[in-house]
C-alpha cells in the first residue's frame, strides 16, 4: 500500500493506549475525531503491548503516534512506552504524543508535563480544553507548520 | 452463600435499596478510610475493593515496583500485599453487616483469588469471559 504524503492528503496516524489501560472510550472518540478532520487512524484498541506498539510504528512509520489513556497510569507507563519508541532509529523524529487522564489525582502538574516531554513526547494533552489544542497542533503539522 | 450474596438478598426481601461505591485506592490505610466511610454512610451500603490495572493485566512485577517507588495506582493492589495487610484493611470494617466485594477485572484471576480468600474474602464481580472483553486482549480460548 502506497502511503500518503502529509502534505497531500492527511496524515498517517497510529493511535494507541498503553498495557494496563482498558478503557476504548477515549480511543474510538480520538479515531472519530482524527477521521473528522481528514487523516487516516489505526486504532490499536486496548491494552497494547509495549512491544506490539514499537513493532507496529516500526512496520508503519505513521506521520504521528498518538497514545491516550484515561486509567490514571499514563503517566508511569508513558514514560515507558516513549523510551521504547525512541529508541528506534526510524522513529527518533516522528511526533508522538500524550494525553487523557494521565494520573489519579487529575490534571494540573506541570512537573508530569515536563517530565513527559524530557522523556521524548513533542506534546502533552490533559484534561480541559485539550481536545481544542489537539485538534490545533495536528491541523498544524498537517500543514507542514510544524516542520 | 457469600455473606456478601445473603446481605444483598436480606435487603431485597425488606425492600431495602443496597448502595455499593466502587473504590481502590494502593495504599492500605486510605483503601480502609474509604470502605469505613461507606459503612457509616446514611445508606445501606455495602463496599468494594476496586483492583488496580497492573494487577488487572496480570503484570504484578509493575505493581510491585510502582508501591516500591510510591507511584500512586488506580487501585488496590491485593496480590501485591500480605493477606494480614489486607486483613488489617477489612478489620474490623468487614463483616456480616457490611461485606465487601473484589472488583478484580482480570481475565485471568487466579493469583487474585488465591489473594483474596488467604485476606478471608469471598466474594468477586465480574468473570473471566465478561473481563476478556472489553477489559482486555485475552481471547475466551486462552483465559
Amino acid at each position: 500500500m502506497e502511503r500518503r504524503k502529509a502534505d497531500q492528503a492527511g496524515l498517517n496516524v497510529i493511535l494507541t493506549t498503553v498495557a494496563s489501560d482498558s478503557y476504548t472510550w477515549n480511543l474510538i472518540f480520538l479515531e472519530l475525531l482524527l477521521e473528522e478532520l481528514g487523516h487516516r487512524v489505526t486504532n490499536l484498541g486496548a491494552c497494547v503491548p509495549d512491544d506490539f506498539l514499537v513493532a507496529e510504528c516500526r512496520r508503519q512509520e505513521p506521520d504521528l503516534i498518538v497514545l491516550s489513556s484515561v486509567n490514571g497510569h499514563g503517566f508511569n507507563d508513558g514514560l515507558r512506552v516513549v523510551a521504547g519508541l525512541r529508541s528506534c532509529p526510524e522513529l527518533l523524529g516522528t511526533p508522538i504524543v500524550i494525553g487523557g487522564k494521565l494520573g489519579i489525582a487529575g490534571p494540573g502538574d506541570s512537573a508530569r508535563t515536563e517530565a513527559l516531554l524530557a522523556a521524548g513526547y513533542d506534546r502533552v494533552f490533559e484534561d480541559g480544553t485539550s481536545v481544542d489544542a489537539f485538534r490545533s497542533y495536528v491541523d498544524a503539522l498537517s500543514v507542514g507548520a510544524l516542520g | 452463600m457469600t455473606a456478601f450474596g445473603r446481605f444483598v438478598g436480606c435487603a431485597q426481601a425488606a425492600g431495602a435499596l443496597v448502595v455499593q461505591p466502587r473504590m481502590g485506592m494502593s495504599r492500605p490505610a486510605r483503601m480502609r478510610e474509604g470502605l469505613l466511610a461507606t459503612r457509616n454512610a446514611a445508606a445501606t451500603t455495602v463496599g468494594t475493593i476496586t483492583l488496580d490495572s497492573y494487577t488487572r493485566t496480570g503484570e504484578l512485577a509493575a505493581a510491585r515496583r510502582a508501591i516500591a517507588e510510591g507511584v500512586d495506582l488506580n487501585g488496590y493492589p491485593i496480590a501485591c500485599y500480605e493477606p494480614e495487610v489486607t486483613r488489617s484493611v477489612l478489620h474490623p470494617v468487614a463483616d456480616g453487616d457490611f461485606p465487601v466485594q473484589v472488583r478484580h477485572g482480570a481475565a485471568r484471576p487466579e493469583r487474585i483469588f488465591q489473594a483474596l480468600l488467604a485476606a478471608g474474602l469471598d466474594a468477586t464481580e465480574g468473570g473471566p469471559v465478561s473481563y476478556c472483553l472489553p477489559y482486555s486482549r485475552t481471547p475466551c480460548a486462552r483465559r
